[in-house]
């Protein structure tokens, strides 16, 4: 019988397909070398849909230790990493067994860059260069629908351009990130005074720049005084708060002689200035914009949302989420999906309400994606229970699918200017005349109205409160995950579909600390000397061009060989410049690396002396590790507190407890939500556990 | 090498960078706030000190300064 092999990329994406294909609904699960797979069939065709776990192959230096430097010869190896290492070979066995069967070969992996590349590769190594004759199925969801018809119009060939774009990205991160990780990495071990695994990339390395840049504007900010002019009106017995014209004075002089020109004197209504504007409803959901709205609502950071988002997708309730795209196209049945949604109760009113617009019309944004339209429900509706933050972001996606098709808002602001003695003060409305879009979005949209009473010019206002304030001047704010995603977008550093994963790994390597991403020394440290040594490695400039060039490949323009020559002659420009000053560099980061493991053991000061530090200490003779004095040493202090032992892992959390302010750390264990624990043994919150 | 008297980092100049950025804000704003409050340098380091949004290298270039200046 013909025999044709599907590829997919996820398990739960293979069932899918076979269900869809199989003739009877039933396809059936077989395992092989301990991999699962489906089998459908048809009138007189079997067909295979194995899934993949990610890349099963990944670049790997052709030879050469953990330490082997400097690395350019390089092949697609099978994935290794510790215990993933034995998964991945089997799984490679039995698609490579399975392949033998088969006639046909069809690629339905994700279609984006690391899809296509994932689905190229197999193909090529596991599948014995089966890549060439391969066809391509390419769909948006998982309903049944879209899958049948995806297998009707199958591309004749893989998106050679797509895994060539990403074959060059792939090469050229891994490049980058072992070569100068290992260069930094040897500095510190040639200068012989420490040792320390260090890592930087390519994207990572200007990310984290911007970061120090605005940690550095934080931390070397200095407030300047400024004066605000407070006044409050009484109209019909209610009070109003108006705003002098001018938000920042300069002098404290200048406030009270403005502040004396007023007390005592009665307002007068020169101008109301009634203004009716339209708000737009949103754009579509592109992965950035859906990762913000997630981070902004719920605070859910970006590599949550999008773990979330691809359950979802997997369980066909909403379209592939990592799209660019804010567009929906007209092969889209937008009606369909709205009538399905009709079927809940939850959602009827609203779908039916648009559902009686004769011309349904969604608000694009600018932003394409060639392979993906923007993120939208199926249609589908979930039917087990699900955890909360699932059903969260599945509202959200369709109240935005919803909001997308409705009415602008129409909003009136009312500008009412008061004269106080020569002075101009303002007090401003809002009114929503048609609440339109906002509420379909609701609760996620803000209404935020500010009602004002009717007012006459020339008609007269008793102010009963004229004050100053003396305020300072605040820094910037830090980048939250929501915004440092949108400055990477704007310049872009990095793709979408990587960008959530370079925060994470900042985070992992020491360089960030907690959700308000502060800088750590050793994040700090890194990029001095890297500006310092080696600023190269920090260009957004470069970066930002080679992610372009990448991108003409996808498009059918740039050839990658010669962005590969482009990328290897920069980074050996950058390698000579690191081997050249490896002794200072060594210095340096060396340094770095020890302050930042004392800086890690350090809680807090010690309540008991006040003058010793708190540590975290290991004891050579127990194993366990305990809370220490600095000042033991000395023979000052011999304050010590227990700690939690493995399997729970302790870090300094560098604050104090809110009730008695001694020193608290972060407890944390793979099988419960991390915790505060505060080092005061006689702490009030602890006064519960006590008497249990 | 020179080091850094606040942090013992390595010192181009006076501090290390990182208290030189800090010190060069201190002293550039002295003549806002001077103008504005009528205050002199000692009572300005004395106010940044303490205000919530001063950055922490600012804070610790303050201390520098104030406790130098009661030696001298
Ligand atoms: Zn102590
Ligand atoms: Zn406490
Ligand atoms: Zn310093």
């Amino acid at each position: 019988m013909f025999c044709t092999l599907i590829l997919s990329e996820k398990r739960e994406a293979a069932e899918r397909i076979a269900r869809a294909l199989d003739d009877s609904g039933t396809p059936k699960k077989l395992v092989e070398h301990g991999v699962p797979y489906f089998e459908a069939m048809q009138k007189n065709r079997q067909i295979l849909v194995v899934p993949a776990i990610g890349h099963l192959y990944n670049i790997a230096p052709e030879r050469g230790g953990r330490f082997y430097y400097p690395v350019f010869n390089i092949l697609w190896k099978p994935t290794s990493q510790g215990s993933r290492e034995t998964h991945v070979r089997n799984w490679i066995k039995a698609i490579s067994s399975l392949s033998k069967e088969a006639s046909e070969f069809i690629s339905a992996t994700d279609y984006d860059i690391e899809g296509e590349v994932i689905g190229y590769t197999i193909l090529k190594y596991a599948c014995g260069n089966k890549e060439a004759n391969a066809k391509r199925m390419t769909f948006s969801t998982l309903t049944m629908i879209e899958l049948r018809d995806a297998f009707q119009k199958l591309s004749s060939n893989i998106d050679f351009k797509l895994a060539e774009a990403g074959e060059t990205r792939h090469i050229i991160d891994f490049l980058w990130g072992v070569n100068l990780s290992r260069a930094l990495t040897l500095a510190v071990k040639n200068w012989g005074k420490g040792f320390a695994i260090l890592s930087t990339g390519r994207v990572q390395a200007p990310t984290l720049r911007f970061l120090v840049d605005r940690e550095k504007e934080i931390q070397s900010y200095v407030p300047t005084p400024y004066w605000e002019v407070h006044a409050k009106a009484r109209i019909g017995g209610k009070f109003y708060e108006i705003e002098f014209e001018e938000s920042k004075l300069d002098s404290e002089d200048m406030a009270r002689k403005i502040v004396e020109a007023c007390l005592g004197r009665e307002g007068l209504v020169e101008d109301v200035d009634t203004r009716i504007f339209k708000q737009s409803p949103p754009t579509p959901f592109d992965i950035g914009t859906l990762q913000a709205e997630a981070y902004k609502l719920f605070g859910f950071t970006p590599s949550r949302t999008l773990t979330i988002a691809e359950r979802l997708y997997l369980d066909a309730l909403i379209s592939y989420p990592r799209t660019s795209s804010q567009k929906f196209p007209p092969q889209i049945n937008c009606r369909e999906i709205i009538m399905s949604l009709q079927k809940s109760r939850e959602y009827a009113a609203f779908a039916s309400e648009l559902l009686k617009k004769r011309d349904l019309k969604p608000n694009e944004g600018n932003r394409d994606d060639p392979a993906h339209p923007a993120i939208h429900p199926t249609g589908d509706l979930p039917e087990k229970i699900r955890d909360s933050s699932q059903l969260k972001i599945f509202d959200l996606i369709v109240k935005r699918f919803f909001a997308v098709f409705s009415s602008p808002a129409i909003k009136e602001g009312i500008r009412i200017t008061i004269k106080v003695n020569e002075n101009t003060f303002f007090l401003h409305g809002r009114r929503i005349i048609s609440e339109g879009w906002l509420r379909f979005y609701e609760p996620y949209g803000q209404a935020d109205e500010v009602i004002l009473p009717t007012l006459e010019k020339e008609q007269k206002i008793t102010i009963t409160e004229v004050s100053s304030k003396e305020k300072y001047t605040a820094p910037p704010p830090r980048y939250n995950p929501a915004s440092l995603l949108k400055m990477m977008d704007d310049e872009h550093l990095g793709t979408k579909a990587t960008r959530a994963n370079i925060i994470d790994t900042l985070y992992q390597r020491g360089y960030l600390r907690e959700e308000r991403m502060a800088v750590t020394e050793l994040g700090f440290n890194v990029i001095e000397t890297l500006e310092e040594y080696a600023s190269g490695i920090l260009s957004v400039d470069f970066t930002r061009n080679l992610e372009d060039k990448m991108e003409t490949i996808e498009k059918g323009g740039g050839r990658k060989e010669e962005i590969l020559i482009e990328a290897v002659q920069r980074l050996k420009t950058i390698l000579e410049d690191l081997k050249n000053r490896e002794e200072p560099i060594g210095e340096e980061l060396g340094n770095a690396a020890r302050r930042a493991r004392v800086d890690e053991s350090v809680v807090g000061i010690c309540p008991v002396c006040k003058t010793g530090n708190l540590l975290i200490i290991h004891s050579m003779k127990t194993g366990k590790r305990f809370i220490g004095c600095s000042n033991f040493a000395k023979g000052l202090c011999n304050a010590s507190f227990p700690l939690p032992q493995s399997p729970y892992t302790v870090k300094s959390l560098k604050r104090n407890c809110k009730v008695c302010r001694w020193p608290m750390v972060l407890v944390k264990s793979r099988k419960r939500q991390p915790w505060n624990l505060c080092l005061n043994p006689y702490c009030p919150t602890k006064e519960h556990q006590r008497r249990v | 090498m020179k080091l850094c008297p606040i942090c013992d980092r390595k010192a181009e100049g006076e501090y290390c960078n990182l208290h030189e950025t800090a010190y060069k804000n201190i002293v550039q704003m002295f003549e806002k706030w001077q103008s504005s409050k009528g205050i002199d340098w000692k009572e300005y380091l004395g106010r940044i000190e303490v205000n919530p949004n001063s950055g922490s290298w600012v804070l610790e270039v303050c201390k520098y300064l104030l406790s130098r200046e009661e030696t001298s």
